[in-house]
């Protein structure tokens, strides 16, 4: 079972007996009104997305990046209620990154019950998004995501699921993106990701030395 | 206490004896007050009665927790261990020491604030933490292992959990030993690593999935901003200083060059300070400052100033101590107070190759590393158990060449080099430089800094160091209170120097702290509230000390050499300290303390205003509280020095 899944299974309520901190930047989620969902789309007319990347030849696994996005979604701070995340390895130093790839073809989306209700697509970056009002909880899109550990995520308190949704609304872009004191992550407009492809790398300008 | 805001409201109680794990309040030890880390350490083992126990005895406390801070992003991702600490010298004393990493953050999204370690496994164990789920576990098959494979054999069976673990040196109770969490993040210096190998506790491994409950989050957000908009935090601003061994410049430019693989840093943290380096054949790690203590002796061998550093941490020795003790060992050797038989030495490459290129290449070094560093591991060699210790065996001309080597309770000289910072060594139980830079990187050079704080300043400015006495109880007892506060929150100490990355009057350390205090836990601590805490904590361990290690007014003070000549090899006092104004100076600090000037001893109106009458009883029992305190400060009339 991937480790993110039993990571929220495995949680106990007593962590998360959260007051009102856990909602307390409601204003993150605001930019979420600009969705529109319209009718249900077809594999062809998906728009494609913007994208986060991640560098691991100069990510230093420090795991800021997590601990901002809980603290804009979550209001509070902790690696398992973050959108993204760095696997620390201390001892080679090789990090991985684990955000929503906003798919070319999302599964999750074809997979949710209630796409465009709950499972939507953003009309202005293109981000596959959860509306958290209106999911109920099935993880159909977590069985669908074809990446291991999934990066939709059940919520182990209001039980619905999340995922990366670029920061639609934020003026600033991604937060993790801002605050990566490496300049390993770097967001990737869909227009950006049109004119490159799917796969986009920093190139060497911002490495060692 | 619920669980709340900053602080998770409980604390690990294990008792190794009876395999009896519970769960303490954290309100129990009045976290408001004595915040976390050292402070809640330091109140735990008042609670405790403050055992006159051997560092080794099963009822020694291993005290280690975090503050309210940890687990936020920032340099707020440390822990602090606490406890009798067999590195001090003559006699074990009540210590700190911290350390950063992924651990202490891990903890807190467990959901505790602190472990109490009592008693003694009747085996080798290690205690597992995985959220609620808490137990002691067989270790044997790790007791030996060294600390990097120790902490990936377990994180291999606990994944994405952090280990805190020993190595050789404390299984082996070498008073030298550290705790470790990854390659390079230690609680080095006091020697815990034996308390842990005393108790039969090789590691501790935790993983949370929680996270830090933040009180008023845009506040947060908007303290973290700032410091981004000012370039000075979130900016990797500062990874200049650790990607740079702190040794010759040949080795800094090869290890640059050719074996610097990434930045490095603690979790959580946006400084990255540190730098991730592999020679193959020797191995991979951090490396921030000390651990280049090897660097100084090896005439431009990288190798074998890596081999140093890779060896002394996966034994598990305090790097600190090792710089000291090559100073010391070059000239006891060198002098012949000692012979390297004495040592256990059969070449020392500084002394046998001192002609050679890089005393005598790789291969001199490697040999000499492995005789010593295993040698202090196994508890073999006479240095295992610290120079101080080990002098005494030597003779008399080996303590001399301590005595000039080690300021006070055996501690390796570090940054005496104003009499501020001298004050600060004499009053403390161990090198209080792991947290105390205030001194040499802003009131020293700064003088304007230091005005706008308050404190005398400017006694090290570039060409202009001197000894000024003058008003400077002050400045020790503002930097001991903020020490305190740095060990509590926590907050890293590179992160909170008042000068490095808050410049003043646009943005004040003390203001910058009180704001992100309050904002984590939504209790609004004003900048006095908050200093008020720094003091008190340096109180209460003031009042251990008296009360548990009988320490009085003559204690306070260094070895007498730095009263009769320049000590302390590169970081030095610009004169000897002059036994008058010394005396004088105390009077005052204790003035300004509010501790009784004959004895040293806390007095009741003090520690009543900071409110620790229940310390004030104590002591009183005891016969050890101080009679009359508020001396008004004598100003000395003699000009500075």
């Amino acid at each position: 079972m991937p480790e993110d899944r039993k990571e929220s299974k495995g949680i106990d309520r007593r962590q998360f007996l959260t007051g009102a901190g856990a909602v307390a930047i409601t204003g993150a989620i605001a930019g979420l009104a600009a969705c529109s969902p319209s009718t249900t789309k077809t594999e062809e007319e998906v728009p494609i997305s913007g994208v986060i990347t991640h560098d691991p030849t100069i990510c230093s696994g420090c795991g800021v990046c997590g601990l901002m996005c809980s603290l804009y979604h979550e209001g509070e701070q902790g690696p398992a209620l973050a959108r993204s995340g760095v696997v620390r390895d201390p001892f080679t130093y090789e990090f991985t990154f684990n955000v929503c790839q906003q798919c070319r073809s999302p599964s999750c989306y074809f997979a949710c019950p209630l796409k465009d209700t709950a499972l939507c697509i953003d009309s202005v970056t293109g981000a596959r998004y959860v509306n958290e009002e209106n999911c109920t909880g099935c993880e159909k899109c977590i069985e669908a995501c074809p990446f291991d550990p999934p990066r939709v995520v059940l919520h182990p308190e209001k039980k619905v699921v999340f995922s990366c949704n670029l920061c639609t609304g934020r003026d600033k872009g991604p937060i993790c993106v801002e605050y990566c004191s490496m300049k390993a992550l770097r967001y990737v407009t869909k227009d950006e990701r049109k004119e490159n492809g799917e796969v986009v790398r920093l190139d060497r300008e911002y490495s060692l030395g | 206490m619920a669980k709340s805001y900053g602080w998770t409201g409980s604390i690990l109680w294990v008792d190794l004896t009876n395999n009896r794990i519970t769960r303490v309040p954290t309100s129990d030890f009045e976290p408001e007050k004595f915040i976390g880390g050292v402070g809640l350490n330091t109140r735990i083992f008042w609670e405790l009665g403050s055992p006159k126990v051997d560092a080794f005895h099963p009822d020694s406390p291993l005290l280690i927790s975090v503050g309210p801070l940890t687990g936020a992003s920032g340099p707020f991702n440390r822990a602090e261990v606490c406890g009798i600490a067999p590195q001090c010298y003559p006699e074990e004393l009540f210590a700190y020491s911290g350390f950063g990493g992924k651990f202490p953050s891990e903890l807190k999204y467990a959901g505790y604030d602190g472990i109490v370690i009592l008693g003694k496994a009747d085996r080798p164990v290690y205690l597992s933490i995985h959220n609620d789920d808490v137990e002691l576990k067989d270790a044997r098959h790790l007791w030996g292992v060294d600390t990097f494979e120790t902490q990936q054999t377990l994180m291999s069976s606990h994944p994405r959990a952090s280990v805190l673990t020993i190595g050789p040196a404390g299984e082996n109770l070498s008073r030298l030993s550290i705790i470790l969490n990854e390659t390079a993040s230690a609680a080095g210096q006091g020697g815990y690593g034996a308390v842990m190998g005393s108790k039969n506790l090789k590691a501790i491994v935790v993983r949370g999935t929680g996270s830090l409950k933040i009180a008023r989050p845009d506040d947060f957000l908007g303290l973290v901003s700032d410091r981004m908009a000012a370039g000075e935090w979130l900016s990797g601003a500062a990874q200049s200083w650790g990607r740079y061994p702190l040794c010759g410049e040949v080795i800094k430019a090869d290890m640059q060059i050719n074996h610097l693989k990434k930045f490095a840093g603690c979790y959580g943290c946006p400084y990255q300070c540190m730098g991730f380096y592999d020679i193959p054949g020797i191995g991979k790690g951090a490396q921030m400052c000390v651990e280049a203590w090897y660097g100084y002796f090896t005439r431009d061998s990288s190798e074998g100033y890596w081999e140093g550093n890779i060896l002394s941490q996966k034994l598990g020795i305090n790097n600190y101590e090792l710089l000291g003790m090559m100073i010391f060992l070059t000239a006891a050797v060198g002098y012949g107070a000692a012979s390297k038989k004495d040592l256990g030495l059969s070449t020392i490459p500084q002394i046998d190759y001192a002609g050679q290129r890089q005393y005598g290449g790789q291969k001199a070094h490697h040999k000499f590393l492995t005789e010593l560093l295993n040698g202090i591991a196994d508890g073999t060699s006479l240095l295992s158990q610290g120079v101080g210790r080990a002098a005494e065996q030597l003779g008399q001309r080996a303590v001399d060449l301590y005595q000039e080597r080690y300021p006070a309770r055996g501690y390796t000289s570090h940054h005496i080099e104003n009499v501020g910072s001298a004050l600060h060594w004499a009053t403390d139980t161990r090198d209080p430089y792991s947290s105390c830079h205030d001194y040499v990187f802003t009131f020293g050079p700064y003088p304007q800094i230091a005005a706008h704080f308050g404190v005398p300043g400017g006694d090290m400015t570039p060409g202009g160091k001197k000894n000024v006495y003058e008003r400077t109880e002050d400045q020790t007892a503002w930097v001991q209170n903020h020490q305190s506060l740095k060990n509590s929150l926590p907050i890293c100490e590179y992160a909170s120097i008042p000068y490095a990355f808050y410049h003043p009057p646009a943005m004040d350390i003390r203001i910058f702290e009180s704001q992100v205090l309050s904002a984590v836990t939504g209790i609004d601590y004003s900048v006095d509230k908050l200093w008020e805490a720094g003091e008190r904590i340096w109180a209460l361990r003031r009042a251990i000390m008296v009360l548990r290690e009988n320490r009085t007014r003559e204690d306070d003070t260094l070895s007498h050499v730095w009263f009769e000549q320049i000590a302390g090899g590169d970081q030095t006092l610009a004169a000897p300290l002059d036994r008058d104004q010394w005396e004088a100076l105390k009077d005052r600090y204790y003035g300004v303390r509010g501790w009784d000037v004959s004895t040293g001893w806390p007095a009741r109106a003090r520690l009543e205003e900071l409110g620790m009458k229940d310390v004030a009883d104590t002591l009183q029992s005891a016969g050890k509280l101080g009679q009359h305190s508020r001396q008004e400060p004598q100003i000395a009339s003699a000009p500075s020095r």
